[in-house]
Parts: structure tokens; sequence; C-alpha cells
């Protein structure tokens, strides 16, 4: 027999972290699983693409500075 | 300094429109990945989906019309190749910090730098075409399961589908700060939305 229309479930009650089928191996389900390592890689990546051009604008804008002052130009 | 008019139309309303999308794209992605819950995981799935639509649509459009403009020359480069990202890379690394011409002028003949050349065309070739393919092989996974792909695939194709995901945020945030390396901080992104752009002399 179906259930009824308001037993229905929702997407997200399986395709979360901590969903109905957080227990449930042996298969990869969106919104649940991740791969460690493509999350650490990808944080690395990230965060380092950030720290640099941080790195960079910040070094762009001494140098500017001392151009402005030092009276090479 | 004078004013150069280097985009055309068609370029600035690609870029905008590719920019908007894979924005909208990158969200909702990342929503259902499950790092954030906003518009919960069932809309973000749908946004998504539709928005990978649009963007193969205009991906395909773009093709179209950089093959019939041959615009597409813009982005071949005469010469040794890697001597010439060297130089670019050179004055990214070294010469912007000692007030140094850019190394390429920009032109009406020539609007992209050769680091920008080889960037948006392994972009346009090979990251985004890769992303779009490995996007609908999950989208159709149930069919494609039907007609004899292992189902133990999912895995792998959602994790490169993330991996390239990650990997277009890393190149949106080096993109944006690149825009601010012109003749001034806003000349880039100027031209991008009115076609003429400032240049040195």
């Amino acid at each position: 027999m179906l259930s009824p229309k308001e037993n229905a479930l929702g997407c997200v009650e399986c395709h979360a972290r901590d969903g109905r089928l957080k227990n449930l191996g042996g298969f990869y389900l969106p919104g649940r699983d991740t791969s460690p390592f493509v999350e650490i890689l990808e944080l690395i990546v990230i965060i380092g693409t950030l720290v640099g051009v941080i790195a960079h604008a910040v070094m762009r804008y001494l140098a500017h500075k001392k151009t402005l002052t030092g009276g090479a130009a | 300094m004078r004013k150069v008019y280097l985009y055309a139309r068609f370029q600035r309303f690609w870029h905008w429109m590719q920019a908007v999308i894979i924005f909208s794209l990158l969200f909702t992605g990342l929503e259902v990945h499950g790092l954030f819950s906003l518009m919960g995981y069932e809309t973000a799935f749908h946004i998504h989906n539709f928005f990978a639509w649009g963007l193969m649509g205009f991906i395909l459009l773009a093709f179209f019309w950089y093959i019939t403009t041959g615009d597409f020359r813009q982005y071949l480069t005469e010469g040794n190749l890697l001597e010439k990202i060297m130089m670019q890379v050179r004055y990214y690394m070294v010469g912007i910090f000692r007030n140094e011409p850019h190394p390429f002028k920009k032109n009406e003949i020539s609007r992209l730098n050769p680091l920008q050349r080889i960037t948006y065309l392994m972009l346009t070739l090979v990251g985004l075409p890769m992303q779009i393919i490995f996007g609908f092989t999950y989208y159709y996974f149930n069919e494609l399961v039907a007609l004899g792909m292992p189902p133990g695939w999912i895995e792998p194709v959602a994790l490169i589908h993330t991996l390239l995901a990650y990997m277009l945020i890393g190149f949106v945030i080096m993109h944006v700060y690149m825009t601010t390396t012109g003749h001034t901080l806003t000349s880039n992104i100027k031209a991008m939305v009115t076609g003429w752009e400032e240049v040195d002399e």
C-alpha cells in the first residue's frame, strides 16, 4: 500500500549531512557526502589564492607609496 | 592616456551573462553540496539545473559568434607563446612593483595579453566544457545508468564536478583581482561595461 500524500518525503530529508540515510553506506549521495581530500585541497587552493592576491595588493600599495614619496620617479 | 574601444557589445553582453550564470551556479552548487542552507536543497537544485542549460546555451552562442566573426583570432599567439607568457608573469611578479609599463600594449587589434589568451582559451575550451559534461552526466545519471553506465561512477563524477567548481572559485578570485592591474584600478572593469578602456600611451 502506498503511504498517503502527507507522508511524502522532501528532498532534504535524505540530501543532508544528517539526513535519514546518514548511516546507509556504499553509495554517493549529493548533499550528504563529501571527499575530505577534495575539500581540503580546495580549501588550500582558495585560501592560497586569497592570501596571494591580498599580499600582492599590499605590495603594490607599498611600492606605489614609495614611488610617490621617494622621489625616484 | 588614450582611450581604445576594446569590447564589442556582444562580448560585453556575453561576459556579464556568463558572470551571472557562473555566480548563480557556484552559489546554488555549494548549497546542493551541503555547505550552507539558504534557499533550501530542492530550490537550489532546480535553479542549478536551470542555469546549467543557460551556461551551455551561452557557451554555444559564444562559439558561434567567435567562429563567424573571426574574433577567435584574438586568442591565438604568434611566435613563442611560453616566452610571451613568462614576460607577462614577470610583469605581475616584478615590473608592476617598479611602475614599469605593461609588456604588451592593448589596442583595437589585440586586446588580450598572452597570459589572458591562454587562460581564457583553457577556461572556455577545457575547463567549462569539462564542467558542463560532468554536470550533465550527473544530471542524467539515472538515464545513463539505464543505458549501461556503472552506478558507482556517481562518486567520481560528483567529486570531479565539485573539484572543478572549487577551482572556478579560485579563478574568479584571481580574475576579479587582476581587473585592478590596468591603467587605473578600475579601467579594466569600466572597459567591460562601456567597451572603452583607458590604456597607457
